[in-house]
């Protein structure tokens, strides 16, 4: 751009077509050899993102077979709607993908943003617990299944000898239809809280320090400090927390299908599962297609609208 | 308006020890300036006052009540900090009227309170304005009007001009003293630049390496500094400071490569090795007699002139009117006044 400016100026002087010209010629080879090196990003971009997309759109309106050694497409896009509206499982399933988001990135948002301020503030420790805090997310979900089932389990399962010592329980962690979701929502949040906890501790220990001080000083007491300045200056490091963890809520597949499977009945079942189900027990893939994208649709409405609840707040 | 008392004041971080045994006290009204080198304890000090940092031992009491063990909130004092802090998500007005929400001050009030402050400071255009939509300058006037809004007992200035420009930090050093006669607070102020601690201090506090080295009015630590840092530290360009020897018989010798200068001793003045300060605007030029060295620089500053000679490889300042004219290369013999000679001990600086 600097370039074109510049030779603008001798332009109006003699000889200007000449310049004129020669500075045409250079600005149109700018402009190629800009979109030269974009395309390969583009073409890459078109591939791998844009191009499954298309495909699940048109798997979502057809009902395909496998026969005659390959997959046969028809174009049916009433069956899959019509399939989706008599779905009593997928309502269930709906019902419990939302109970489980909203339930456990609330907690998980709250629980983080807690133990990020409170660790924020110890003098000593910090990098410690930070590293301590790591540890649930390394753990593979297949260990985190196995482990949890142990703990929940009905006989000698850790929760339920503990509640013997009270003379409590025992208590179906996992069979109890009323409690099993509540149950993987436990495990969600000690799995995901140490996530949230280090985006936001980041953003609280980034945060300028004699900015607190000066509300201190201006005579906010504790509370006032976290309401007033801390929650609304980490605003960016909460939404960065908040989308990834709606994200991957509304995806949860691993450690519930360890734990339950979806059950018992359809206490647990969420779209996830259901989606698996449809996709590798039917072998329906239109029907499936058409899940996906109702999941893709619900997590953008979920997040839009909390979207909308913060501007409406601020 | 109040008096704040620093008594047997330590300040320990682990086995650094921050401040030793500090005590002083700030009276109703006054302006006093900490200053001091990098690291010398001022801002920390300063910090103990407002109840950011924790006191190892010791007492502070604001008018009169000790408040040691209070919370910053819970002192009456108001702060103006280095970078302004300015809370970034508030427009100038919320930033100012931050306290006085907080103490649940009726909202027109506040709108008042606010509007005089601003008017005083002359920030009325920017009350809706973001901190980050503000230059330096005016970011410092919106934490100085978030300082005036509360009607503090005492105002903490930590180093609140060194972010601006050196023309900017000339007018506001008037402006902040204009504000302190104004309101007739009880200011405490930290600055590393002793310009600043000069012009604005009714009294100033001198702290080096964790403890006061001396307190007094800016005249009284320019003519009488009680150790070779306060001599060095106050004044610009620094105090030459030569070696030389009180001989018997009451004459002060400064040996010299062309001839040892020799002239009356102060007062009192025990024979033995000294160091000898003498201010830049001390020196007389002489026909005979008198300290050689020769001109390397001149320094035209327009009112003044700045004269570096060279005498045996050492730099001698010399502050002359700006009329006076004097060549590179030149050599001059200048004398001083007895009376003006700061004479201190070699081997720890203390004044003789």
């Amino acid at each position: 751009m600097g370039v074109n400016r510049q030779s603008a100026t001798p332009a109006l002087g003699q000889g200007g077509n000449g310049v004129r010209a020669e500075a045409k010629r250079k600005k149109q080879s700018d402009r190629l050899f800009r979109y030269a090196t974009l395309m390969p990003a583009v073409i890459a971009l078109v591939i791998f993102t844009v191009y499954p997309m298309l495909n699940l759109l048109q798997m979502s309106v057809s009902t395909i077979t496998f026969a005659h050694g390959g997959a046969v497409w028809q174009f049916t896009p009433l069956a899959n709607l019509a399939k989706l509206r008599d779905d009593s499982v997928f309502l269930a399933t709906l019902r419990n993908t939302l109970v489980f988001v909203v339930v456990s990135v609330a907690i998980e948002m709250t629980l983080g943003f807690a133990l990020a301020v409170a660790v924020s503030a110890l003098g000593r420790f910090k990098g410690l617990i930070r590293s301590v805090m790591i540890l649930p997310i390394l753990v593979p979900p297949v260990a985190i299944g196995s482990m949890w089932k142990l703990m929940y389990n009905y006989n000698f399962g850790i929760f339920n000898q503990m509640l013997a010592w009270f003379g409590l329980g025992p208590v179906g962690w996992l069979s109890d239809p009323n409690l099993a979701l509540v149950s993987v929502i436990i495990v969600d949040i000690w799995h995901w809280t140490p996530f949230v906890f280090l985006i936001l501790f980041a953003g609280v220990e980034g945060l300028p320090r004699e900015v607190i001080e000066a509300a201190r000083v201006d005579g906010a007491n504790n509370w006032q400090i976290v309401r007033k300045i801390i929650l609304p200056l980490m605003g960016p490091a909460i939404a960065v927390a908040f989308i990834f963890r709606s994200i991957l809520a509304f995806k949860v597949f691993d450690q519930i299908f360890l734990l339950t499977s979806g059950g018992p009945g359809t206490a647990t079942e969420v779209v996830s599962l259901l989606l698996y189900r449809v996709f590798f027990a039917q072998n329906d893939m239109g029907y499936g297609a058409l899940l996906s994208l109702v999941v893709i649709a619900m997590i953008v409405a979920f997040l839009l609208g909390a979207r909308r609840m913060v501007a409406g707040r601020a | 308006m109040a008096t704040v008392e620093v008594q047997a004041l330590n300040k320990s971080y682990g086995a650094f020890h921050a401040l030793h045994d500090i005590s002083a006290t700030i009276n109703d009204g006054e302006f006093v300036v900490l200053v001091g080198p990098s690291g010398c304890g001022k801002s920390t000090l300063l910090r103990c006052l407002a109840g950011l940092e924790e006191i190892s031992s010791g007492e502070i009491r604001i008018a009169g009540r000790v408040v040691t063990d209070l919370e910053p909130r819970e002192r009456d004092i108001a702060m103006v900090f280095q970078s302004y802090a300015l809370y970034p998500h508030m427009s100038v007005r919320e930033n100012m009227a931050f306290n006085l929400i907080l103490r649940k001050t009726p909202k027109d009030k506040i709108a008042v309170v606010v509007e005089e402050a601003a008017a005083i400071l002359g920030i009325e255009a920017l009350l809706d304005r973001k901190p980050r939509e503000l230059s330096g300058g005016q970011r410092q006037r919106v934490a100085m009007g978030r300082a005036i809004v509360r009607h503090p007992q005492v105002f903490l200035f930590d180093e609140p001009l060194s972010n601006l420009d050196a023309k900017l930090r000339v007018q506001m050093r008037s402006e902040i003293r204009a504000l302190h006669d104004r309101l007739g607070a009880t200011s405490v102020y930290v600055t590393h630049d002793q310009v600043e601690a000069m012009t604005m201090a009714d009294r100033i506090i001198v702290l080096d390496l964790g403890k006061i080295i001396q307190m007094g009015s800016p005249l009284e630590l320019y003519e009488r500094p009680v150790n070779r840092f306060v001599a060095e530290f106050i004044g610009s360009p620094s105090i030459n400071i030569l070696s030389g020897k009180i001989a018997l018989g009451g004459r002060l010798v400064l040996p010299g490569r062309d001839g040892d200068y020799e002239i009356a001793a102060p007062e009192g003045a025990v024979p033995g090795d000294v160091e000898v300060g003498i201010r830049p605007e001390d020196f007389v030029a002489v026909e005979t007699g008198g300290l050689t060295g020769t001109v390397r620089v001149v320094e035209h500053l327009g009112a003044e002139t700045y004269v570096i000679l060279d005498r045996d490889g050492s730099m001698i300042y010399w502050r002359v009117p700006g009329t006076t004219r004097v060549a590179v290369g030149e050599t001059l013999r200048l004398t001083s006044d007895p009376s003006r000679l700061h004479l201190f001990r070699p081997s720890d600086g203390a004044r003789l």
